[in-house]
């Protein structure tokens, strides 16, 4: 790599001025800038993964389908880690890592708008939920910044094994979150307090008293009761 | 080098003849390799006290070693497992790609790696990579980072020693998460090397070209604690710092209110599973799980900074 750089540098000069001397002669020569070499580190953190792409593959075929088939009901899966996290997790969950690690659950619910905090970029929106053990508040993020990679990680066929690196494992997450916020953007914009909506999304937790903050994938408003 | 070897042959003939008894119960030991960068990161030093305490829990013998963050000397280390026939190797390795081929190589001479922390570009050379999410733990530090700027402002960035992949992963997902608050602004940007004093230095030249500073990033713990030191001196201490590893010195200095937070890679936990992933590999041929294991980190701010000690949170 290095190696690489040390000639790069000694040809760019010459390739330069070859450049400046016959431009029109060489319309396909292309110079790297020194930037463009150092911005390519020798290690984990390069990538040539596309995650676009991976995105625009599984979506419509995958994402969407298992978030509007598979998702656990919200209700349910709030009391139930109230009672057992850990069998909680085991039924309807996904746990990265090892037995310690943080569990992803895809849910479906409905609930009540309560607040809109859009103060910060990392915009959320309160919401109540009925529940059989009374009335529980969680929270939706709504963007634009979207914390956490709740959906990649609730999904069993995105796993870290499949990727070169965490680089790539991260950018696959961003680009799943992206996606999704992309699909509820109308939806987001027309939140209000007093709404009802209905939504699927993901939400990750590492213990039962962790706070369930969702990122929704589907979102619609329902008529109010 | 010959009559090395030779003397050594001799010593352990003499050896064996005068502690027959002992040395048949020691050699009957197997050998676990155990190699870090360098110990003057207490990050480093948590791994290997850790993963020589449970080796030996297990019932082997062990040698500990740091290759420096040089890929010659780690490529030397690999080396001499193979010669003293380990039984397996426990590695926070000395470059993503430089690393491939010495376990490439340890694997051709029958020996198992076990990767702990940073991870290698390639799978099917090591039984297991126990990775420390970095992105996601750099993700939190630089989300608490913004939190407490109040989402806006100047900052500096600390960045690491080049050679260590988990110092560009770091800085990436710091920039991924910074970068999506257009009023926060990057004025300075430089490597310490994950060195306190050189940070010492660098902050102190790069409070003098932008006193307008708000906050400061720094890659990992020691050079948050060098940066500290320097804004302390130039009684900046209004300035937000997060830091990064979780080592003692960053916990107290958060306890204190000087740094913000910082962010805890699970290292004892990742050692001791290598540790107890080698064991189960050694006496069953498979570990059981997958190759990559991805460990997330954990947030240290002021909330829970008092179950912190020694790269590990007390329940």
């Amino acid at each position: 790599m290095s190696g690489g750089r040390h000639m790069r540098l000694c040809v760019a000069p010459a390739a330069a001025v070859l450049a400046t001397l016959a431009l029109a002669a060489l319309p396909a020569c292309r110079i790297l800038s020194i930037e463009t070499e150092q911005q390519q580190p020798n290690d984990a953190s390069r990538s040539s993964f596309d995650a676009a792409s991976f995105v625009s593959t599984s979506w419509d075929q995958r994402v969407l389908p298992y978030f509007k088939t598979k998702a656990a009901d919200l209700s349910q899966v709030l009391n139930g880690s109230a009672t057992d996290f850990n069998q909680t997790a085991a039924r309807w969950g996904r746990r990265l890592g090892d037995v310690n690690g943080p569990v992803s659950f895809a849910v479906e619910g409905s609930g009540v708008v309560t607040a809109l905090n859009t103060e910060s970029r990392a915009g959320t929106a309160s919401v109540d939920v009925q529940t059989d053990t009374g009335t529980k508040s969680v929270t939706l993020q709504v963007g634009p910044v979207v914390r956490g990679n709740a959906i990649r990680d609730s999904l069993p066929f995105v796993s870290f094994q499949d990727f070169t690196n965490q680089i790539e494992f991260a950018q696959a997450g961003r680009a799943l979150t992206d996606r999704a916020m992309a699909g509820v953007k109308a939806a987001v914009a027309a939140l209000k307090g007093g709404q009802r909506v209905h939504f699927s999304g993901a939400m990750t937790m590492t213990k039962a008293t962790d706070p369930a903050v969702i990122t929704p994938v589907l979102l619609q408003a329902e008529p109010s009761p | 080098m010959k009559r090395t070897a030779c003397l050594i042959a001799a010593a352990g003939l003499l050896a064996g003849v005068a502690f027959a008894g002992a040395a048949y119960a020691e050699g009957a030991k197997k050998l676990i390799v155990v190699i870090t960068p360098s110990h003057d990161n207490p990050s480093f030093t948590t791994e290997a006290v850790v993963a020589e305490a449970k080796a030996k829990e297990l019932g082997y013998d062990t040698l500990v070693f740091s290759h420096d963050d040089d890929a010659n000397k780690q490529n030397e280390l690999i080396d001499t497992a193979i010669t003293r026939k380990a039984a397996a190797i426990v590695l926070d390795n000395a470059g993503a790609d430089a690393t491939v081929a010495a376990l490439q190589k340890a694997k051709a001479a029958g020996i198992p790696s076990f990767l702990i922390d940073r991870e290698i570009n390639a799978t099917g050379v090591a039984i297991a990579q126990i990775v420390s999410n970095n992105y996601q733990g750099a993700t939190l530090g630089a989300e608490e980072f913004v939190r407490v700027m109040g989402e806006k402002g100047n900052f500096f960035e600390l960045v690491g020693k080049e050679s260590d992949t988990n110092a560009g992963i770091r800085s990436k997902a710091y920039h991924d998460v910074i970068s999506q608050y257009p009023n926060m602004k990057l004025v300075a940007q430089q490597s310490a090397n994950w060195s306190q004093t050189e940070a010492f230095s660098k902050v102190e030249s790069m409070l003098q070209a932008h006193p307008d500073v708000k906050g400061l990033i720094s890659g990992n713990d020691t050079m948050g604690v060098g940066a500290i030191a320097a804004l302390q001196a130039a009684k900046r201490g209004d300035v937000v710092v997060v830091s990064f590893d979780g080592s003692n010195d960053a916990r107290d200095l958060v306890l204190a209110g000087k740094d913000a937070a910082t962010v805890l890679q699970p290292f004892s936990h990742e050692a001791q599973l290598a540790v107890e992933l080698a064991d189960k590999y050694i006496k069953t041929g498979s570990t059981g799980q997958p190759e990559k294991i991805s460990l997330d980190c954990t947030l240290i701010t002021k909330a829970n900074a008092d179950k912190l000690n020694n790269m590990a949170m007390k329940e």
